[in-house]
């Protein structure tokens, strides 16, 4: 029998080639960045800023800091819940208009209808060609730069900044829906293909059904992201909460700020609670009533039907709020300006065309315009957004991927795994739970906190630079990857770390050794997921006045230079096509 | 010697194991078996300490895991290896890692991380060793994902032994291959138990096996012990008891 050991294992494999990657991918961008935190003119102390800011976390205020606001002036705390309000009526509305957009686009952008009838494949591919690229160009275009270009030819009105709020929620919404369809078994719908019905009954009563609670879970998902997109619309003017923030904070009243940021917070946390609590009852079957059922009539069984009483209460509140929010409330259409909405939109329509060609009627000219803006300041533009984006995912990956399994319920727990480790003082279990319930609490306010907001208040503090957006992108998303690695770790199957930890092994071994080989490429699809949203984040994040797109974008805004506004859209929808290209070709590398 | 002594074990209101008391020398072989759901998964997943009894005592050496501190429970787990019925591997590490983390439970984290990235030649050829010996040692660098059922059990077989423990349980090891392949790996282990001197409990579905490759059987029957002695008295009535099957 040859004994003699077989070739060495390949050196590189998917794990070591990803990680390797990470670590390079991270240092090239660390180096891009620098080690300059603080960006401040030189009589400024980041320290003084920083502490003047936090320790007013403290003691919020609870009335008007600014002494010299006229009698009869709302009070503070009316001031702020009118702003609450508002952000919530505007994600709502904007969400009464996504959701059927979504759902009607998300059906045609399903795959399941390519393999319907063959004379009709041609128009069908068609169709789902089309559908594709408008809801990709949808969603591929920042919800504040939609607001911009909308409120720059339909004029500031409030239902124009909820339609440009709607579009890319539609976008993303039709997207995920149609996956969401896409993913479902095809058995029953196939079934009622064999039993005579067409595609769209097949559609209606099995495929359509069996998403549904995934369909609802990731609309009550938006839901949250709207109400954190209409909060910064206070940034473009709008009378969002996003606004309040940012008056007191420009005024440095900074108890104002941390009241209107608890606000923000609790409130989307709410949201978050509620998206949790109906999603864990859309995915698990209500508790079946006790007692003899047996001898009950048709109306008592369907009085005693197992069902969970907050879904219907929560579907009909969320429909009322959003009744509510068209109906109740000042005129949603205002529009304040000299020139009529027709005229403005012309004049806008005239400035798209590029400036040379406007004067010369030659569109031989627009070609080395193009290349001049490319020159100076798009290829500059576009490499510091794909830097910022970059930098903050791997920060926040870094971070995420340290603490996520120290705030999964499973792990950090006197009993890791389920398996007992010898008697556990009450202080030792306690302890546990308590860090399980700090770093979870910690990715749900990160994540709660919009990172444009986080941004605007850092630069306060460090200066205006790249760093501050790096970093709020970065805490942004630390809490989201974090929660979803953490969710990932609890649900994931706990089998081999089980047989790991009753085999003697300690907590982080069976997770280092169980649960991680087996989760790992489940945790790194969710970097590739985040790194295009990142890419788009960071585009709105030089809205800022710091060097990425967003800031081109709305300088060009600003000095009503439309042509070249819209170059600097059309780079950033480009960078979001490849980087959402090169996200799904590594996610499926990775499945 | 491995003593259980009125072992009683709830999920809730249900009762897994109850009354369960047996005592099991060292080096033994031990066919564990009776009818679905008559507890045999739950005993060993007790006596590998997965579970925790609800009342009663179980004791190796004198110690009880339900008193003995951390370190000490540490200690036992370490000298039992476990092959659960969906064996536990991971698919997408090589045969190699898998077999070394058999011994996670006596290493550091450092050192079990070095194991997998970098293994020495000692324990790369203990790990072949053993690879021999359970007959697939050219699987050595392959991927769990890519290896057949009765494979993959041969590599758990393997891992339980790099344990170096002295107990092994098997639960159910030969539910999902054909008869040959069944013959072969039970062949196998109980080889491999003989030459490793250690003590082996194996629950079957399988009298035939049981019979023909262990010496002493353990008959289970809704959470209680019905039967425990040599395979060779064990008769056909006590088969029929075990199964509730009508006599005559």
């Amino acid at each position: 029998m040859d004994k003699s050991l077989p070739p060495t294992a390949p050196l590189m494999s998917w794990r070591r080639g990803f990680l390797l990657g990470f670590i390079l991918v991270t240092a090239y961008c660390l180096w891009e960045l620098g080690i300059d935190f603080v960006q401040l003119p030189p009589s400024a102390s980041p320290y003084q800023s920083a502490i003047n800011f936090f320790s007013a976390a403290w003691q919020p205020a609870f009335v008007e800091q600014n002494p010299s606001l006229p009698d009869g002036s709302p009070s503070f705390i009316n001031r702020i819940f009118g702003n609450l309000l508002t952000t919530l009526r505007y994600a709502f509305i904007a969400m009464s208009m996504a959701v059927p957009a979504g759902l009607v686009l998300g059906f045609f952008a399903s795959r399941i209808w390519l393999d319907a009838t063959k004379h009709l494949k041609p128009l069908l591919w068609a169709n789902y060609l089309a559908v594709r690229f408008i809801t990709t160009v949808m969603r591929s275009i920042h919800e504040l730069i939609w607001v911009l270009l909308f409120l720059s030819f339909l004029g500031d009105s409030p239902l124009t900044a909820c339609i440009a709020l709607a579009i890319p929620f539609t976008g993303t919404l039709a997207k995920v829906f149609s996956e969401i369809i896409d993913e479902q078994d095809p058995a029953s719908s196939e079934h009622i293909h064999l039993a005579g019905g067409s595609s769209v009954q097949a559609f209606l009563a099995a495929r359509f059904v069996i998403a549904l609670p995934d369909l609802l879970t990731y609309t009550m998902y938006r839901l949250e992201c709207a109400i954190r997109s209409s909060a910064v619309l206070g940034f473009m003017g709008l009378e969002t909460i996003g606004l309040a923030i940012k008056q007191s904070y420009e005024n440095n009243y900074y108890n104002e700020v941390w009241t209107e940021l608890y606000l923000l917070t609790i409130t989307v946390i709410c949201f978050d609670v509620l998206g949790t609590l109906v999603r864990k009852r859309l995915h698990r079957p209500a508790p079946s009533p006790r007692g003899n059922t047996a001898t009950a009539s048709i109306a008592e069984l369907k009085q005693a039907r197992p069902r969970w009483k907050l879904l219907p209460i929560t579907w009909w509140l969320l429909i009322l709020g959003a009744v509510i929010a068209w109906t109740v409330g000042d005129d949603l259409n205002q529009y304040h300006s000299h020139l009529s909405r027709w005229e403005r939109f012309c004049s806008f329509a005239k400035q798209l065309i590029p400036e040379p060609v406007r004067h010369s009627g030659n569109w031989n000219e627009a070609l080395p315009w193009l290349s001049e803006l490319w020159k100076t300041d798009g290829a500059q533009g576009l490499h510091m957004t794909i830097i910022i984006a970059t930098a903050a995912l791997c920060i926040a990956s870094t971070f995420g991927y340290l603490l996520a399994p120290w705030a999964s319920r499973n792990i950090a727990n006197a009993s890791p795994f389920g398996i007992h480790q010898g008697p556990a003082s009450a202080l030792k279990a306690f302890s546990w739970r308590v860090l399980g319930f700090c770093l979870r609490s910690l990715f749900t306010v990160a994540r709660s906190m919009p990172e444009y907001i986080i941004a605007f208040l850092l630069i306060g503090i460090l200066g205006a630079h790249t760093w501050p957006l790096v970093i709020a992108l970065a805490i942004h998303n630390f809490g989201i990857l974090g929660r979803l690695w953490a969710e990932v770790n609890e649900n994931h199957d706990q089998a081999v770390s089980r047989h790991l930890a009753a085999r003697g092994a300690t907590r982080t071994q069976a997770y280092l050794f169980g649960l991680l080989p087996t989760s790992f490429n489940r945790h790194i699809l969710f970097i590739f997921y985040r790194w295009e949203t990142c890419v788009r984040e960071s585009t709105i994040l030089g809205m800022l006045s710091i060097s990425s797109l967003g800031y081109l974008i709305s300088r060009e805004s600003s000095f009503l230079r439309y042509d070249s506004m819209m170059y600097f859209i059309g780079l950033g929808v480009l960078v979001v096509f490849a980087s959402d290209l090169i996200s799904v070709t590594l996610r499926r590398q990775s499945r | 010697m491995l003593e259980l002594d009125s072992i009683s074990l709830h999920f809730g209101q249900h009762p897994a194991l109850t009354g369960v008391g047996l005592s099991i020398a060292a080096g033994e072989q031990i066919a564990l078996i009776g009818p679905s759901g008559s507890g045999k998964s739950s005993l060993l997943k007790l006596i590998a300490t997965e579970y925790q009894a609800s009342s009663g005592s179980l004791s190796m050496g004198g110690l009880n895991p339900d008193t003995i501190d951390a370190k000490a429970l540490k200690k036992w787990r370490q000298s039992i290896s476990y092959i659960p019925q969906h064996l536990a591997l991971i698919p997408n590490l090589n045969v190699a890692q898998n077999i070394l983390l058999g011994q996670v439970g006596q290493q550091s984290t450092l050192a079990t991380l070095g194991n997998l990235v970098r293994p020495n030649q000692v324990q790369l050829e203990r790990v072949h060793t053993l690879l021999h010996e359970v007959g697939i040692p050219e699987k050595l660098y392959h991927r769990a994902d890519t290896l057949s059922g009765g494979q993959l059990q041969r590599v758990a077989i393997a891992r339980a032994l790099y344990q170096k423990s002295s107990i092994i349980l098997a639960d159910e090891p030969v539910s999902a291959v054909d008869p040959s392949r069944a013959h072969a790996l039970l062949e196998c282990l109980t080889q491999v138990a003989t030459e490793h001197q250690v003590t082996l409990i194996c629950s079957l579905h399988n009298l035939d096996y049981a019979k023909r490759f262990f010496s002493n059987m353990i008959g289970m029957r809704e959470g209680r012990v019905s039967y425990q002695g040599s395979s060779e008295h064990f008769s056909i009535r006590d088969f029929e008891d075990l199964y509730s099957l009508q006599h005559g």
